[in-house]
This record gives C-alpha cells, structure tokens and sequence, in this order.
C-alpha cells in the first residue's frame, strides 16, 4: 500500500537539552497522532514508547560523545502509522535486552532496569530494531 | 506543561503533589522531594497526581525509590492519576505495591 504520507525530522540529542528533545518530542507524536486520528490511548501509548527510546540513545547511546542526532521519520497509510527514529550512537537492540519478569515482586525488591523498554516495546503493535551501517532504527508501529 | 514536586508535611504524612510531565529529565527534582520527605519519617507517603499528565519510567524508578528509602512499611498512596499514567503503573505491576485511589479521601488517607 502506497504511503499517503511520510516525512522526516531531526532532533538533537545531548542530555543537556533532555528535557527540551523529549518534550520536542512528545509534542511531534501529539501531532502525528491527531494527523491520523488515533485514539488517545494509543497516542499516550505511543508517546511513552518513543520518549522511552528516545530518552536511552540519548543518556547512553550518545553518552560517549556527548551529543548526536535523532531522525524522525514518520508514515501515515491508510491502516498504519510507523515512526521511526534513527541513531549513531553505540549499537543498541531493545528486543534482546533482558524483559523484567518480576511483575509480582514487592516493589521494594524490584530491579529497575528495563522497565522502559519493556513499556516501549509493549505499548505499540509492532516494534522493530535494525542496525544499517553505522544506524540503530527503532521503528514503532500502531494501527489506525 | 513543565514538571513541578511540592511537599506538604502533615501530622504523620508526608504529600508530594506533582504535575505537568515526568520525564527522565526532571525524575530527579522528584526524587530530591522523595528524600526530602523520608527524612521526617513519615508514615504515609501519599502522591497527589491529579495534574501530573505524563509519566515516564523514570517515574516509576522514583516509585520504586520511595518504597527502598520509606521502608516497605510505610504505604505508598497514589491519588487522582489520570488514565494515561495509571496504564505505566498497572502494565508494570507496581499497583500491587502502592495503594490506588481514583480522589483524594481525607478520612482515609489522614486517619493514621
């Protein structure tokens, strides 16, 4: 099915501007999501899961540099809506980090690594990783 | 709308009302308000989230905190969350540990 839109933005990534990329950002998915009509949870969803991912390439994958880039790329067909964000930082895959499993544990025992990606990775329809040369794509998936 | 953490000590409780978006960026000027109010060794920690409009894990890693820094004795209220930050909460299991409620319940909430 032929795309009826797609296009691209870049977003700068330095943890001294954290606060101003992830807003930036949230911002950008509100308007794609009300663009395509989505429901709200799933805009709220898709917000969580890309700030999530967002927040990690740039407290860690650009962490040895400093600063990078984020690309945005979005694309609205008649039954999807795929954002994608591509990184230079250090390879990372989200779907083979370890799933915290301890969902039952009292909170005061509970690890913290990993919630993030697990929410991201379980707040969308589909979630999908490649390294292409020296690119991290996370791409995020919701049906309309 | 930008993050805020406001402390109020009562006899016995300690209440964080926070609001605006909980992001990874500002989760530790809400941890500050955390160690803040642990060190009155308060028995009940009560979070008003009624204006909090988003949540982020980092969030739920100060959540986590508290339990660590109150002791697991100390009970945890959640007041007024909006849908969009209870899902995070829900998704993760962490209602199984704090207490859930949908307004702020004096009588229930004071009465320690």
């Amino acid at each position: 099915m032929a795309d009826y839109e797609t296009n691209s933005l870049v977003f700068p990534a330095s943890k001294e501007y954290l606060g101003e990329t992830l807003s930036q950002l949230r911002q950008y998915v509100t308007e794609v999501a009300e663009r395509a009509g989505l429901e709200k949870a799933t805009m709220h969803r898709l917000r969580l899961a890309i700030d999530e991912i967002a927040t990690n390439i740039i407290v860690y994958g650009y962490a040895d540099r400093g600063e990078g880039e984020i690309r945005v790329t979005t694309s609205i067909d008649d039954e999807f809506v795929t954002i994608s964000l591509e990184d230079t930082g250090i390879p990372f895959d989200p779907t083979q980090r370890e799933m915290p499993d301890n969902f039952d544990d009292p909170l005061e025992e509970r690890e913290i690594g990993g919630l993030g990606i697990y929410l991201a990775i379980n707040g969308v329809d589909d979630f999908r990783y490649e390294r292409v040369g020296e690119c991290n794509r996370n791409h995020f998936t919701v049906r309309r | 709308m930008a993050f805020q953490a406001n402390l109020e000590l009562l006899p016995n409780i300690a209440k964080i009302t926070i609001s605006g978006e909980l992001d990874a960026s500002v989760a530790p000027a809400f941890r500050e308000r955390i160690e803040e109010a642990a060190e009155a060794s308060p028995k009940r920690l009560v979070l008003v989230m009624n204006d909090l409009e988003y949540m982020s894990s980092a969030g739920l890693r100060v959540l986590v905190f508290a339990k660590q820094k109150m002791g697991a004795g100390i009970d945890i209220y959640v007041v007024g969350a909006q849908p969009q930050v209870v899902e995070p909460i829900r998704q993760t299991g962490f209602h199984h540990s704090v207490v859930m409620l949908d307004s702020y319940d004096a009588e229930r909430i004071e009465n320690v």
